[in-house]
């Protein structure tokens, strides 16, 4: 598929190139959404509303930046209002958080080896599941699109709109949360 | 290895995790692993930690009719039959 072509297409009204660009991206919108929301019916409503908007507002984009980073920025929006709606509880994680008191007083165990923390354990999953969530959209954001869905720092910092320094603080940080909760878990079992 | 060091590296090791590996700050990042126990353990815990959150979220496959609702909800669903 030649993208700019089909976004020319669906400019000017072309539903055929409409239909290619959903066969396109629908399935990556849809794992997005269920990604921040956790939800399929809200990972359903994501996909809908983000093609919808992209079916009303394909006039104003301009192509300075690529389809997929405009598409996957409205998509991370639409999910964000969704979250906004369901006022999770975030922990919070502090501006400064001070490093070195992780690193001195909690890294000396390596658990990276161990057999059991693997993606079969329920108990592990269940706490990665709940430390993400616990993750405020800055971060969880962040970490989603970077992490999971492995997109470069700079296409995260264009879809979300901050620099690519911010993108790395707040990966970081999300990353020691989920750290140090893997931590936690295995001193928990260390101990018992 | 002072504290200020440790603190250093553990904000480089973002990079070093994701991007940037030519840089010289990675390479730096990369001497110092080889080096200090305590970062190579923080590094190998937060890839492992990466690497687990990759794995629990792969395989989602989007089902077929969250699809063909979504053609219909935008009207293009008469595209798609015609195309079959």
């Amino acid at each position: 598929m030649n993208e700019v072509e089909v976004v020319k297409r669906a400019k000017q009204g072309d539903q055929q190139a409409f239909s290619e660009l959903v066969n396109a991206y629908s399935e990556r919108i849809y794992n997005l959404g269920l990604r921040i929301l956790r939800k399929k019916e809200d990972a359903e409503d994501i996909l809908q509303e983000t093609f919808l908007t992209v079916i009303q507002k394909i006039d104003m984009f301009d192509g300075r930046s690529s389809f997929f980073t405009w598409i996957y920025r409205i998509a991370t929006n639409t999910a964000l209002m969704k979250l906004r709606k369901k006022k999770p509880q975030y922990i919070d994680l502090p501006d400064n958080p001070d490093f070195q008191e992780s690193i001195e007083s909690k890294v000396f165990i390596d658990w990276s080896q161990d057999a059991s923390l693997n993606v079969q354990n329920a108990e592990v999953k269940k706490l990665l599941y709940e430390a993400i969530d616990e993750l405020s959209e800055i971060y969880k954001t962040v970490f989603v699109l970077r992490d999971i869905e492995q997109l470069s720092i700079k296409e995260t910092s264009k879809i979300l709109n901050i620099t690519e320094e911010n993108v790395k603080i707040r990966l970081r940080r999300a990353r020691q949360h989920l750290r140090d909760k893997l931590s936690e878990y295995f001193s928990e079992r260390v101990v018992k | 290895m002072t504290s200020l060091d440790h603190k250093k590296i553990v904000e480089q090791i973002c990079d070093f995790m994701g991007e940037d590996i030519d840089s010289p700050a990675c390479q730096e990042v990369a001497d110092h692993l080889k080096m200090c126990p305590t970062c190579k353990v923080y590094f190998d815990t937060v890839k492992k930690t990466v690497t687990l959150c990759r794995d629990m979220e792969d395989e989602k496959k989007m089902p077929e009719d969250v699809q063909s609702r979504l053609f219909k909800v935008l009207n293009l669903d008469e595209i798609k039959k015609s195309k079959k």
